[in-house]
This record gives structure tokens, C-alpha cells and sequence, in this order.
């Protein structure tokens, strides 16, 4: 087993598996060798790591994703599908969900950072730049000169 | 599995306070538009998405992979601006260039002249990092265009060229002469094929044409005559094709060639040629010895194209498929052809709608090796002939056999699994087929094509452990069609489609038979069923039968109970079938359940 400590100062004692999705914890519980010691994870709060271990734990017996793989997303053969249970599983409040990202993106986690951005790209799909502005709460800071640039660029970019 | 204890100094996370998305990091948030990208790849809408805040726009404007998608439309007068202005954010990034014509035909729709050939000169440095070129032209255009681009494309792998216009613009079937350069691409592992695709535009490379392994040339354009010579020298400009498909609109006619000489294809593997009617004028001037697979569909019968094919047969010898489907006959008298048997043992798969002009080719045709044999509009005694030398025959189609011998004539099939046959049900009384195990028997859709005992007789002799049997537009007795499925025990899916069946037929399938064994089942492994428009069928009989074999309380105490039945049924739309009666069938099925009423 594995105990974790939060930047809330909760502890969780999971199963070295389950941790070991993280390639953080993995990287780190490898450096140690056998330990008791707590692992300090300063940059997740309790309520996030909950809902991260929650995933590890599902997908703890699923291989982990190889150099190939990673390559291969690199050069866009990537599915844009999402699994059955990860849509539920990411069906969260819009903090949560970049709460979880950012986690996902700390604890070296690819697998759950893909199911982040994934669902943000859903949000953004087919929404003009008004609505995400509207959505994220995203001041738009262009300066005039820039403005010029986009409405011609609007042009080049509509729909022919 | 986890457990969780709240340490004595836990703080209230403060951060929550910032906004989220605002607090990825940059990295992350490109991951964002990488997957973004991919959801929705046009480039005008990650365009979009940079429109959003200075971040945004800062970090897509910043990163060369998001430009290598150039998607120009010719009715943006600033299509060359534009195009300048991807190159700039796309760096070193390979490209894939599309060039689009909104459908406008209008001079005041589409760019200048002088617009276009600004764009092709800032296009024109980038040459050797194309991967795709996708475009649509007006004939002019084309021509403007690829007189000016030129350079090394040695990273192409895919070249797509539409021309667009008004039908009766004969341009369009002007040839294209297209001048990029043919140097290899070094890096490692590179294939240097290119695949190319044509509407209504017959390119011809140079030199190019020497990397082109696929060309697919759909003729279009205004229908009357395509010069034959234009498109042997599309083909001579692609010297390592391996695969050609040429598809004209139906009954294409080509002007008959000037040329003398051959075109040799020595790796082509592959050739398809559809709706060009005098398609003797290629394939004359064409030398292909190692094509495996061979297609003609929409043609038009003549002695020269059965020279053509005696010679392919004798001389091809990786020949494996060959069709020749939908030929159409004008009255030629078949040809003198050497009366030497031809043994095309490389062939295994065999599939031709005949013509009379071609029998005498057929009768000196010997397929040893055939697997997948399907002929059409024959007589008998070719079928016979086909099948009588071949000796692994896995699949055979007949349909519409002539000239069926009297009836002590059989032909036997040892290993034949599936047969189909369409338009002589008779054809039966003919074959044995002692492996068969899938038999479709089509009769004709509006006569009456009687079964008679053929099926019966079929079965007496061949004895075949059959596991599908299909019969469509048949007259056939309840009686008879049970004497033949208490014959077929091992029958796992049984689809009746349009015959004269009755709810006779479904009650022996509903009831079980006492035996000295206990009871025993007509087509105990029956698993699927398709009942579609059998007028003479009605509703509950249709209703007793899958109650009898899905009602989950039916338990034989002494039998088998057999496996429950998906059912696809279908009635006719004259027939009157109340609401209640296709709910109770939608109830007593087992899914997937197709249930509809035929529409006429």
C-alpha cells in the first residue's frame, strides 16, 4: 500500500497499482525503494485526488500507455472517442473538471489528462469565440490592431 | 480499497477562488487545441478558436503544427494573403494544401487571373513540403496554375485535381499537363508512392508520374467522345502504377487511338475500367503481364475485346479475379479465336454476366483453381464446362441459366459450401452438392418461379447438412418445404422472402413431434428467421410461432428445448395487420427484432 498526503493534509492509503497509474508516484516509489513514508502531493486537494484515485482505480489492470502510444498521439491517430465510463466519470462541475486536469497534468497521468481535454474540446466544438468567452469566463483583451487582424481573418476563416 | 483520513492542518484551498481555465498551464492548454484539432481538423476553426483572448490566439499563431492545413477557397480575393499568411505560422511544418471553388462559375465569383498566379508563386516555394494536394479548378485555371507550379514534391503522397465548370465545356477533357518534379523523398522509410485522383480532368505527369503507384480518374465531363490517346498518355506518363481505375458516365465513348505503340505497365496489379464502351481501345494499347485483378463493367461486347481477354488469359499469369459485369452487345458476330484450350490457373475468382459473343472463349476456358465463381445470362453447358474443371469451388452464383439439359444430367460440385441461385430454381435438378452448406434460391419478382421438387430432389441426392437457407419469389408447397427442413436439421438462420408459404409451414415449426425419443423440434438449432412479405402468412400465425420458440415458460421435459429465434418480419402492405397483433410480435420476439410493413 501506498500512503499519499494532500496540500489539504489528508491522507490516502491506496493500493501501490492504483498510485502507480500516476507516473509521478510511480517515478517517485521507484526512487525510494520499499518505505513507509508518506508521498507529499502539495499541488492536489483531497477532493480532487478522491476523484483521480477514483479513476486510477477503475483503470489500475488496463496496460500503461507505451513510447508508441504516446508517439502515435503525437502524430494524430488518437481517438476522439471517450470511453463509456470515463464520460460519467468526468460528468463534474467545471472546476472539478480543470481541477482534474491540472492534476492529471502534475501526477503525470495521460490517460486522464486525455479525457480532460477531450471534454473541453466537446465544450468548445461549434461555439464561436463569443459563447467560449461566455463559457469559461475569458475576458477578451485584443487590442484594436488585433481586432482588424481577426475580422479579416473571420473572412478568410468563413465558410465557403 | 482507499482510505482517507483529514490530517489536524487541512486549509481551505484559496486557488479555487482564480478562474479555472485561466490556471492551465500553456502545455496543457495546447494539448487542449491539439485534441480540439483533432475533434473538428478545418483549419478556419481552430482560426476561430484563436479569436477567443491574446493567450489563446498567442499560443495557436505560435505553434507551426496548427498551419499545415492550407484550405483556400477561390472566391476569397485575398486567397493569396492568406496563403502567405499560413506559410509564415506554418514554418518547416509539412503541408496539406486544398484548394476549393465554392461552385461559382461567375467571373465575379472567383479570383483574377492575376490573383491566382500571385498565389501560385507564394505557394510555389513550398512545393517540397506538400504531403496533399487537394484542389478544384475551372479548366483555365488548372492550366494557369500547374504551367507556373513547378519544383521537387518529393513528400507528396496524395494528388487530387476536380475540374469544375459547365457540362457542355469541352476543356474540361482537355489534358493537364502537371510539371512537379519527381525527386525521391530521402528520409528513411519513405514509401515515395503517390495516389492520385481525378474528376474530370485527365492529368498527365511529368515527371512526377514515375512515383504514381494509384491513379483513379473519374472521365465525367460532357458526355460524347474522350480521345483514347489522351488517356494512354495519362497512363505512359504513370510508368509504376500498379493500381488504375478508370470510371466514365455510362456508355462513355473514346475516339479511337492514333497511336502504334504499347503502353507496358510492368507492375500493374490492378485494373478497373467502368462505363467506357469501346474499352478495346485501351486495353489494346496496354500491357499489363502482371495484373492480378481485372474489372470491366459497362462495356461494350465485341470480337477485339474477346481477343483481348483470350490474350490476358494466356499471357497473365498472376491473373487471381477477373470481372466482367453489365457488357452490353450491339450485334457483333463473335471472332475467329485459336481453338487451343486456355488454362488460366492463377484465376480464383471468376465473375461475368456472358455474352454470346463470348462463348466460344468460355468453351476453351479452363479455371483448375477457381474458388468464387459467379456467371450470369449463360447456358447450361457453360456452367458445366466452368465447373466440371474446377476443382476447389467454395462459392457459386448462378442466375438466369439457359438451356438446362434433360434431367438425368447432373453436374457435380464436391466442395462447394455456398450456392446461389437466381432466376432458374430448376438449375437444382442439375447440381450435387454434397458439402453445401448455404443455399439462396431467388425466383423471379413478378412471375411465378415454381420450386417443384427441385429442392426435394436436391436433397435426396447430395444429402448436404445445410446451416442457412434463403428463398425468395418462390412458388413452393408447405408440404414439401417441411419434407425438406425435417431433412436439415442442422439449419441455424432461414429467411422466406416473398413466397407462397403459409401458416402451415410456421405451426410445423411451432409444435414439436413425438417421437419414439421424446419430441423433437423441426429445426432445432434455428436461431434467426426472416419472413418478409410471404402474403399467405398472417399475423398470428406469425405470433404462435415466436411464442413457441421464445416464451421464456416453454419447457420440454423430454426434448431439447431449442435456442430462442431473432426474427425479421415483414408484411405485405396490402396485407392487414391490426396494432395489437404487431405489438404481441414485437413482445414474443427475441431482439434484434426488425418488424415493418413492406412498402410498395
Amino acid at each position: 500500500m501506498v500512503n499519499l498526503v494532500t496540500s489539504d493534509n489528508e491522507s490516502f492509503t491506496v493500493e501501490k497499482a492504483v498510485a502507480s497509474r500516476s507516473v509521478l508516484i510511480k517515478n517517485m516509489l521507484e526512487d525510494v525503494g520499499e518505505s513507509d513514508q508518506p508521498i507529499p502531493l502539495p499541488n492536489v486537494t483531497a477532493s480532487v485526488l478522491k476523484k483521480v484515485l477514483e479513476y486510477c482505480d477503475h483503470h489500475k489492470n488496463e496496460p500503461m500507455p507505451t513510447s508508441e502510444d504516446l508517439a502515435a498521439e503525437d502524430t494524430r491517430k488518437r481517438t476522439t472517442d471517450i470511453g463509456e465510463w470515463d464520460q460519467k466519470f468526468i460528468q463534474v462541475d467545471q472546476e472539478m473538471l480543470f481541477e482534474i486536469i491540472l492534476a492529471a497534468n502534475y501526477l503525470d497521468i495521460k490517460p486522464l489528462l486525455d479525457v480532460g481535454c477531450k471534454t473541453v474540446a466537446n465544450m468548445i466544438k461549434g461555439k464561436t469565440p463569443e459563447e467560449i468567452r461566455k463559457l469559461f469566463n475569458i475576458v477578451n483583451d485584443f487590442t484594436p490592431e488585433e481586432e482588424a487582424q481577426i475580422k479579416k481573418e473571420n473572412e478568410w476563416a468563413e465558410d465557403r | 480499497m482507499l482510505r482517507s483520513n483529514t490530517g489536524a492542518g487541512a486549509q481551505p484551498d484559496t486557488r479555487i477562488a482564480q478562474h479555472s481555465i485561466r490556471r492551465l498551464p500553456l502545455e496543457v492548454l495546447l494539448e487542449l487545441f491539439v485534441v480540439f484539432q483533432q475533434l473538428d481538423p478545418r483549419p478556419s476553426h481552430l482560426l476561430r478558436i484563436s479569436h477567443v483572448c491574446r493567450q489563446w490566439r498567442q499560443l495557436i499563431h505560435g505553434f507551426s503544427r496548427f498551419w499545415s492545413g492550407l484550405d483556400l477557397c477561390v472566391s476569397n480575393p485575398e486567397i493569396d494573403l492568406q496563403a502567405a499568411y499560413w506559410l509564415e505560422r506554418a514554418g518547416q511544418q509539412l503541408l496539406c494544401i486544398s484548394i476549393r471553388h465554392d461552385g461559382s462559375n461567375e467571373p465575379d465569383g472567383i479570383i483574377s487571373k492575376s490573383t491566382l498566379l500571385r498565389l501560385v508563386h507564394i505557394l510555389r516555394p513550398s512545393v517540397p513540403r506538400w504531403v496533399s494536394f487537394l484542389a478544384q479548378f475551372l479548366p483555365s485555371y488548372a492550366e494557369l496554375f500547374f504551367e507556373e507550379c513547378r519544383g521537387p514534391a518529393s513528400r507528396l503522397r496524395l494528388f487530387s485535381i476536380e475540374l469544375v465548370g459547365p457540362v457542355y465545356d469541352h476543356d474540361i477533357l482537355m489534358p493537364k499537363s502537371i510539371l512537379l518534379g519527381s525527386d525521391p523523398d530521402t528520409t528513411p522509410n519513405a514509401s515515395n508512392e503517390v495516389w492520385v485522383h481525378a474528376i474530370r480532368c485527365i492529368p498527365i505527369f511529368a515527371p512526377l508520374g514515375s512515383r504514381v503507384t494509384d491513379l483513379q480518374l473519374h472521365i465525367g465531363g460532357p458526355i460524347g467522345f474522350v480521345s483514347a490517346d489522351d488517356l494512354l498518355a495519362m497512363i505512359s506518363s504513370c510508368p509504376n502504377i500498379t493500381r488504375l481505375h478508370l470510371i466514365g458516365p455510362r456508355g462513355q465513348t473514346l475516339s479511337e487511338p492514333l497511336r502504334e505503340e504499347s503502353v507496358v505497365l510492368p507492375h500493374l496489379v490492378e485494373l478497373e475500367i467502368k462505363c467506357i464502351r469501346e474499352v478495346d481501345f485501351l486495353l489494346r494499347h496496354t500491357t499489363f503481364p502482371t495484373l492480378r485483378s481485372l474489372v470491366l463493367m459497362g462495356f461494350e461486347w465485341c470480337s477485339e475485346i474477346v481477343d483481348i481477354l483470350d490474350h490476358v488469359f494466356r499471357t497473365c499469369e498472376s491473373l487471381a479475379a477477373v470481372e466482367l459485369r453489365h457488357g452490353f452487345d450491339e450485334g457483333f458476330s463473335p471472332g475467329a479465336i485459336s481453338s487451343n484450350p486456355i488454362v488460366a490457373t492463377s484465376l480464383v475468382k471468376f465473375h461475368m454476366d456472358v455474352d454470346p459473343i463470348a462463348l466460344p472463349l468460355l468453351r476453351l476456358l479452363v479455371i483448375p483453381n477457381v474458388r468464387d465463381l459467379d456467371i450470369r445470362n449463360a447456358p447450361f453447358e457453360i456452367v458445366h464446362w466452368l465447373c466440371s474443371h474446377s476443382n476447389f469451388l467454395h462459392a457459386a452464383s448462378f442466375s438466369a441459366i439457359s438451356h438446362l439439359p434433360p434431367p438425368h444430367q447432373i453436374t457435380s460440385f464436391p466442395t462447394l459450401a455456398s450456392l446461389y441461385i437466381s432466376d432458374t430454381p430448376q438449375l437444382l435438378d442439375h447440381v450435387q452438392t454434397p458439402r453445401l452448406e448455404n443455399l439462396t434460391v431467388c425466383g423471379v419478382s413478378n412471375r411465378s418461379s415454381h420450386l417443384k421438387s427441385s429442392l426435394r430432389s436436391l436433397i435426396e441426392r447430395s444429402g448436404p447438412a445445410l446451416l442457412t437457407l434463403q428463398l425468395t419469389h418462390l412458388v413452393v408447397a408447405d408440404r414439401d418445404l417441411v419434407w425438406c427442413l425435417q431433412r436439415l436439421p442442422l439449419i441455424t438462420r432461414l429467411d422466406i422472402t416473398a413466397c407462397s408459404v403459409t401458416d402451415t409451414l410456421l405451426r410445423s415449426l411451432s409444435t414439436p413431434i413425438s417421437t419414439e425419443q421424446g419430441t423433437e423440434w423441426l429445426l432445432p438449432r434455428l436461431k434467426s428467421i426472416v419472413l418478409a412479405g410471404n402474403s399467405h402468412m398472417t399475423p398470428s400465425g406469425v405470433i404462435v410461432f415466436l411464442k413457441s420458440r421464445n416464451s421464456p415458460h416453454h419447457l420440454e421435459t423430454n426434448s431439447t428445448r431449442p435456442p430462442r429465434v431473432a426474427s425479421d418480419v415483414t408484411f405485405a402492405a396490402s396485407a392487414h395487420v391490426e396494432e395489437g397483433a404487431m405489438a404481441e410480435i414485437r413482445v414474443s420476439s427475441l431482439p434484434p427484432l426488425s418488424l415493418r410493413r413492406l412498402q410498395l
